[in-house]
């Protein structure tokens, strides 16, 4: 049997890739994509505590995570079709107007 | 008594209607009726009210209604009607009676009638409200309501910039008495925990001689400012930018002698101290005196009155000094009636003249108003003190009862009485008689004036030469009030304490019936020597401006620093002007200069830079990229955590 700390390790490594994935990334969609990995590390945590803990409340919000993460992507997706409609572009460098 | 409520709240009721309805429906002649209706109804009820007193001997103290509560003591909208406030209040509707029926004539034609009715309504309204009141938040009410009358009063012709300085002035130098009036009224409830006349009078035993005293000079140094005695007359004189009746009612009959009444009114709080009394007796000399003085010298007829106006109230402040209450309230009620008389005749011959105001333009009125001219002459020989005038019986008493108290006094008062002599016969015959100096087209439009003017100068002329013949009366009438062993209202504690502060006059003896007090006053040395000065102060008035044998403006060469000085007013008004306006200015000049500009701005415009610096450098964090964010975000993020790692 696996140690749980493992996953907590793997599920913290998900989230830090993630993170710099939103940083350094420029494309919108890859961020989405970044953001999508942020969430499953952390859907991967609650498990791996709701193991330790013998408690069923970590799967219940994993399974609210995904629902939301589901309707989040589908309203990401539509705002970054918008905005590529209205700039022709994803790149956020060039997505500045909301400076001072 | 109940229908004593009536006396104040006629003229209200009157000052309501001409208020709401004057311009519309009312209109010029209605609106002067209805004031005049309003004051006479007052006028007969507090005529029945006083014989009632008088007959009976008895006093009043009537709760109207709670006007506000504070604490355990409550403050009442009261009456206290005894012989002292029912002589004032009498003098007061009565006097006003007769100058509303004579403004009636005198504002003839105004484009703002209804308006001047309307104020003087009011006046008399804060004016009852002032001497009927049994505490001295009423009369603080009444005080500051007849300032207010007299301010619109004053300004009534705001137009003219002069008319509405003056009554601004006035309005200022009326706040620094008012401003120690109500210093005293916190003081005395601070110390008695009362307000209501009788009760401070019986709890007066229990304070202290310095407390006392304290309370007395503050609530007198209201009396200064209202009755504009030295040194805060200035007001007075300029106050005569007000339409005549005006003048006649507010600035010499009534409010002005408020502070005369209000000192009487209290009379035991200022007697339970004699510092208070000496600061009394030497106000009141002073301007007797320097007013007499200041009056000899103007040219405008109605400041000539005025001044005759301070120093007369300063012969009533004496007299109060001395200790002589009775004799002062006499010379208060004789003094409302000859000199309302003086300023309505003064009225009389203004509507004549066009308001011509120099009395050395005039000349010779006499010939075409022989009543006005008539009715002046007996005013002035009542105000010189020539028996049996009303003048004679009230002021002689105090003079000569001044001798036997404090010869420096009586001095002053002697000397003050051969000026005012001197100064309203030199107007007398300036205006009425010597040569003819008036300007051509003016006299051909001087006629006698209306019967609703000359009537009541002619009643007011009446009074002026009979109303002597009541002295006897009038000294038994005020007992109940001013007498410490006849006051019902006073414990024996207090009867002692007052009885003490008033000893200084228990040596004076003045005959009480006229006929005796003439007697004597003319066998006697002092009282002959008072009659020859007022006679010699005729006299001179008669030989330089009658006659000329004595050329006035070679007197004015010979003396010149003096002359100087009575013209400049003793310089009051130029030291007032240096030291308070150009103070002032100077000194809200610099706050101005360091306060404002450098502390206020640099605190408002400091703050503004502030925020614009720091928001320029921590602008530079905005870049609107997603990413720099983000990672914003995450630092801080990380700096939390590791915080809660580190410090828990």
């Amino acid at each position: 049997m696996v140690p749980y700390e493992f996953y907590v390790a793997l599920s913290g490594l998900l989230l830090v890739l993630g993170l710099i994935g939103v940083i350094i990334r420029k494309n919108i969609i890859a961020m989405l994509i970044s953001t999508e990995l942020m969430l499953n590390s952390v859907n991967l945590a609650f498990v791996a505590f709701d193991m330790k803990l013998q408690d069923v409340s970590g799967q219940v919000f994993v399974f609210f995570i995904l629902t939301i993460a589901a309707a989040e992507a589908a309203v990401g997706l539509g705002l970054i079709m918008a905005i590529y409609r209205l700039k022709k572009d994803v790149d956020v460098e060039k997505l500045t107007e909301l400076k001072y | 008594m109940e229908y004593l409520w009536v006396i104040p709240f006629s003229p209200l009721i009157a000052f309501l209607i001409i208020g709401l309805f004057g311009y519309k429906l009312l209109k010029e002649p209605l609106s002067g009726i209805v004031a005049v209706i309003g004051v006479a109804i007052s006028a007969i009820a507090s005529v029945i009210g006083f014989i009632d007193v008088a007959t009976t001997g008895n006093y009043y103290d009537l709760k109207l209604f709670t006007w506000m509560p504070i604490g355990d003591y409550e403050i009442a909208v009261s009456i206290l009607w005894d012989p002292l406030s029912a002589l004032m209040t009498c003098v007061v509707t009565c006097v006003s009676t007769f100058i509303f029926i004579f403004a009636t004539g005198y504002m003839k034609d105004d484009p703002a009638y209804p308006r001047f009715f309307a104020y003087l309504s009011l006046f008399v309204f804060m004016m009852l409200m002032l001497t009927l009141g049994d505490n001295l938040v009423q009369l603080f009410f009444g005080w500051e309501g007849v300032g207010l009358a007299s301010y619109l009063l004053i300004g009534f012709w705001h137009y003219k910039r002069s008319a509405s300085v003056a009554a601004l002035e006035s309005f200022v130098v009326n706040r620094v008495g008012d401003w120690l009036f109500l210093l005293g009224v916190l003081l005395a409830f601070v110390t008695f925990g009362t307000l209501d006349y009788l009760d401070l009078f019986n709890k007066l035993p229990e304070a202290g001689y310095w407390t006392i005293t304290a309370i007395a000079l503050l609530l007198f140094g209201g009396a200064v400012g209202k009755s504009a005695q030295i040194p805060l007359h200035i007001w007075l004189p300029n106050a005569m930018e007000g339409p005549t009746p005006v003048s006649a009612l507010i600035h010499a009959a009534t409010m002005v002698a408020a502070g005369v009444y209000m000192v009487a009114r209290v009379m035991p709080v200022f007697a339970a101290s004699d510092l208070a009394l000496d600061t009394v007796l030497f106000v009141g000399t002073m301007s007797a005196f320097i007013a007499a003085t200041m009056g000899l010298v103007q040219n405008d007829i109605k400041r000539i009155i005025a001044y005759s106006t301070l120093s007369q109230l300063g012969y009533m402040f004496a007299a109060e000094g001395l200790g002589l209450f009775g004799e002062g309230m006499f010379h208060l009620a004789s003094h409302a009636v000859f000199k309302a008389l003086l300023f309505l005749a003064a009225g009389s011959v203004l509507i004549a003249l066009h308001h011509l105001l120099d009395v050395q333009k005039m000349g010779q009125i006499a010939k075409y108003m022989p009543i006005t001219a008539g009715t002046f002459l007996i005013g002035a020989l009542a105000l010189a003190g020539i028996p049996p005038f009303a003048g004679f019986f009230s002021k002689d008493p105090i003079i000569e009862a001044a001798y036997e108290i404090n010869w420096v006094v009586w001095a002053f008062l002697w000397m003050g009485a051969g000026l005012t002599a001197f100064y309203i016969f030199r107007l007398f015959f300036l205006a009425f008689l010597d040569g003819d100096r008036l300007d051509p087209h003016i006299r051909k439009h001087v006629h006698e004036s209306p019967p609703n003017m000359t009537v009541p100068l002619i009643v007011l002329a009446t009074g002026a030469a009979t109303l002597g013949f009541f002295k006897e009366f009038f000294a038994h009438f005020l007992r109940p009030s001013l007498d410490p062993l006849s006051m019902k209202f006073l414990n024996e504690d207090t009867k002692i304490l007052v009885e003490e502060g008033l000893s200084r006059a228990h040596h004076v003896h003045i005959a009480e019936s006229w006929w005796e007090f003439m007697v004597h006053s003319l066998t006697s040395p002092l009282g002959l020597l008072a009659l020859a000065t007022a006679l010699g102060g005729i006299f001179v008035a008669y030989i330089m401006y009658q006659v000329r044998w004595i050329d006035p403006a070679w007197l004015v060469k010979m003396f010149k620093p003096i002359y100087l000085l009575l013209w400049n007013r003793w310089y009051f008004d130029f030291f007032y002007y240096a030291i308070f306006a150009y103070g002032y200015y100077k000194f809200s000049k610099l706050l101005w200069k360091g306060g404002d500009k450098i502390v206020i701005d640099g605190v408002v415009h400091g703050s503004g830079k502030v925020s614009m610096f720091t928001g320029d450098i921590l602008k530079l964090t905005q870049t609107g990229r997603i990413s720099a964010y983000v990672l914003q975000m995450a630092i801080g993020m990380l700096v939390f955590l590791s915080l809660f790692l580190f410090l828990t």
